[in-house]
């Protein structure tokens, strides 16, 4: 077989400029499900960090609720989940969007002084907020983008706050935002005292799915518990969209490069009918044509899929000079991108190259030495 | 059994408009060397095409090496076998080397690439250019190419050459040279020769001469016959003015 690939390698070398334009074509296909990829994974993770701090094993959310900004779990809900067997520690946050004097859409987490630190929330300026207070402390993002320090004033809503602290937590989302005291957002536009979620600390013994899984009967399904970043999407359809969307747009990319593929592939052989001729009539059998085409087309997809990769990758860095798109993405490198980004390049390739392969095994002989 | 036994070949195009082959009989014995004469469209390629299993006629009875080429559903084995081919045009592949376009028809058949290779080297050497087994064929002559497609031909030696106008696109010199390594091929080798030609000095070479006219092979003139002046002179008398597939070929082209 080296002698057929060395064959189908010459073959595509014939014609530089149409090779690469057709490489060219695929690999940003390929190039857009990488970056779409690992941008998507990272918003996700970013939004997986929020509702699943490092030091939580569980988050409990309100079922069916589509966005996790409408989810509400009652102050009596996280009583009870207290209670519940294996539950270390349970304690409630309120996530939300409020309009600010420096931003229309600006995140706010409330809770209670004593959660800040499993939560994520470390201060690295200033001091935690009290309990009651107009106190906020805000992300290290936030103060930066916002050019607050510790000892300026914030308008929350139609309240003003001071800042007395800076928080780091390592995650975008929540270092965009600024985290108050829960009693005082709930005295601001939440009477019936809820939480947006619960987050719990199980105990080290415990099997934590099985905890979940308990919690949700408990409640009788009301309420949803997840014990891993990945299965985000049982509780926010937002983050399905935005999967959805990645797969669309890529799937129109690889099409787009495949359809280009497959002509390029079409032309050569119709240019070569009288060669393909001539090996099918010194003794190459129709398989031995739809190899040396379709290694042809293989060569160019895995040209295509590296190229790809790598220019995704470098899409992504260049993406990432912007400090806005910093502050709100970490880009996750997942293995996973990559293992489809390589399936989609050969798959495009092989799905590309067979029609035209196919093709050329019905040359006849005879037609294409007719012409002497 | 005879090497080439044809039997009421039949060949039709366009609906059968244009009767390519009309009924052709043909006997050719094991080893004999043997020329087709004839005008251009006459149906002589077709009909070397059907005997080297390029394509299948419409109807009649065709066995070439014991094989019968009718019923004989994929043909490629015995193409890559039976038959080597040599055309006006030389017809090897521009962006491979000589050596691999005689490399092409053993991939069928010899498994590995050194021994491909080696067998390559001996058919060059054999048909005289062994210093030129890594030019393309568009840094070879006209007669380097077709001594390449000779040597290609005999890749997997097989017992009967068939040759399309072999010099047709070559001076008479290089001619001469093509025709006389053919023609130590079959005397060497003790191959089966079919050689189709327009051309008498290259047609007095064979044992026996073939004459076809409209799709149908008029006549089995022996050899003997064109040899004496006389014969060959009337024979060639029988087609003044009729141009050289070549010369149509360029007119076609232009
Ligand atoms: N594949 C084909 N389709 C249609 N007509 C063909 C085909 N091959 C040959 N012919 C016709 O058949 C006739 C015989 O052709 P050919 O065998 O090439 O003649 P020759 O080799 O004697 O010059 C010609 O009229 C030619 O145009
Ligand atoms: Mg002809």
């Amino acid at each position: 077989m080296i002698g057929l690939l060395k064959f189908a390698l010459k073959n595509i070398l014939r014609r530089r400029t149409r090779t690469l334009l057709t490489i060219g074509g695929i690999s940003i296909g390929i190039a857009t499900i990488v970056t779409l990829g690992i941008l998507a994974a990272g918003i996700q993770h970013s939004m997986g960090r929020v509702l699943m701090p490092a030091g939580v094993d569980l988050t409990i959310t309100e079922a069916g609720v589509g966005d996790l900004i409408m989810s509400r779990i009652t102050t009596k809900q996280l009583q009870k989940i207290q209670t519940i067997e294996g539950v270390e520690t349970a304690f409630g946050q309120l996530v939300s969007v409020t309009r600010t004097d420096i931003s229309p859409f600006f995140m706010i987490f409330g809770m209670h002084r004593q959660d800040l630190k499993i939560a994520g929330f470390e201060i690295v300026e200033g001091r935690d907020f009290a309990d009651g207070s107009n106190e906020v402390i805000m992300g290290r993002m936030a103060a930066t983008n916002f050019n607050k320090e510790v000892g300026d004033n914030i308008v929350l809503g139609i309240r003003t706050h001071k800042i007395v602290g800076i928080y780091e937590s390592g995650n975008p989302i929540q270092d965009g935002g600024a985290v108050l005291p829960i009693d005082v957002l709930w005295a601001n536009n939440n009477e019936a005292r809820e939480f947006t979620m619960v987050l719990v600390d199980v105990a080290d013994v415990v099997d934590v799915g099985g905890l979940g899984q308990k919690i949700e009967e408990v409640f009788d399904g009301e309420v949803i518990a997840l014990s891993s970043i990945a299965e985000l999407g049982k509780i926010d359809q937002g983050m399905e969209i935005i999967n959805f969307a990645v797969y669309a747009i890529s799937l129109l990319a690889v099409v787009i490069g495949g359809i280009g593929a497959m002509n390029t592939i079409m032309m050569s052989v119709f240019e070569r009918t009288r060669e393909i001729g001539i090996l099918r009539a010194v003794g190459w059998s129709r398989k031995r044509v739809f190899a040396m085409i379709l290694n042809e087309s293989i060569i160019i997809g895995i040209c295509a899929t590296v190229i790809g990769v790598l220019l995704g990758i470098l899409v992504i860095a260049f993406i990432m000079t912007f400090p806005t798109a910093k502050a709100l993405i970490q880009p996750v490198y997942s293995e996973v991108i990559f293992v489809i980004a390589v399936i989609v390049g050969i798959l495009v390739s092989v799905i590309g190259g067979t029609y035209p392969a196919i093709r050329a095994t019905k040359f006849a002989p005879t037609e294409a030495l007719r012409y002497e | 059994m005879n090497d080439i036994y044809a039997r009421n070949i039949h060949k039709h195009y366009d609906n059968g408009r244009i009767r390519a082959l009309n009924g052709v009989n043909l006997d050719i014995a094991n080893g004999e060397f043997v020329a087709l004469m004839g005008p251009s469209g006459c149906g002589k390629s077709t009909l070397l095409h059907m005997v080297g299993g390029l394509d299948k006629p419409d109807l009649g009875k065709l066995v070439v090496a014991d094989q019968d080429l009718i019923k004989t559903r994929d043909l490629t084995s015995f193409r890559a076998r039976t038959v080597g081919f040599v055309f006006q045009l030389h017809n090897l592949l521009p962006s491979l080397t000589a050596i691999e376009n005689v490399m092409i028809p053993m991939h069928e058949i010899r498994q590995s690439e050194s021994s491909r290779r080696k067998r390559a080297l001996e058919l060059l050497d054999k048909v005289g250019i062994s210093k030129r087994v890594s030019g393309l064929p568009s840094q070879l002559s006209g007669g380097e190419r077709q001594r390449v497609a000779i040597a290609r031909a005999l890749a997997n030696s097989p017992p009967i050459i068939l040759a399309d106008e072999p010099t047709g696109n070559l001076d008479s010199k290089n001619g001469e040279q093509i025709m006389a390594l053919l023609t130590q091929i079959w005397k060497t080798d003790g191959t089966t020769l079919l050689i189709i030609t327009h051309d008498m000095s290259v047609a007095q070479r064979a044992q026996r001469m073939l004459y076809m006219r409209d799709g149908e092979l008029s006549n089995n003139l022996p050899h003997s016959l064109c040899d004496d002046t006389g014969s060959a002179i009337s024979f060639g008398g029988c087609f003044p003015g009729t141009k050289r597939d070549s010369e149509r070929d360029i007119e076609v082209r232009s």
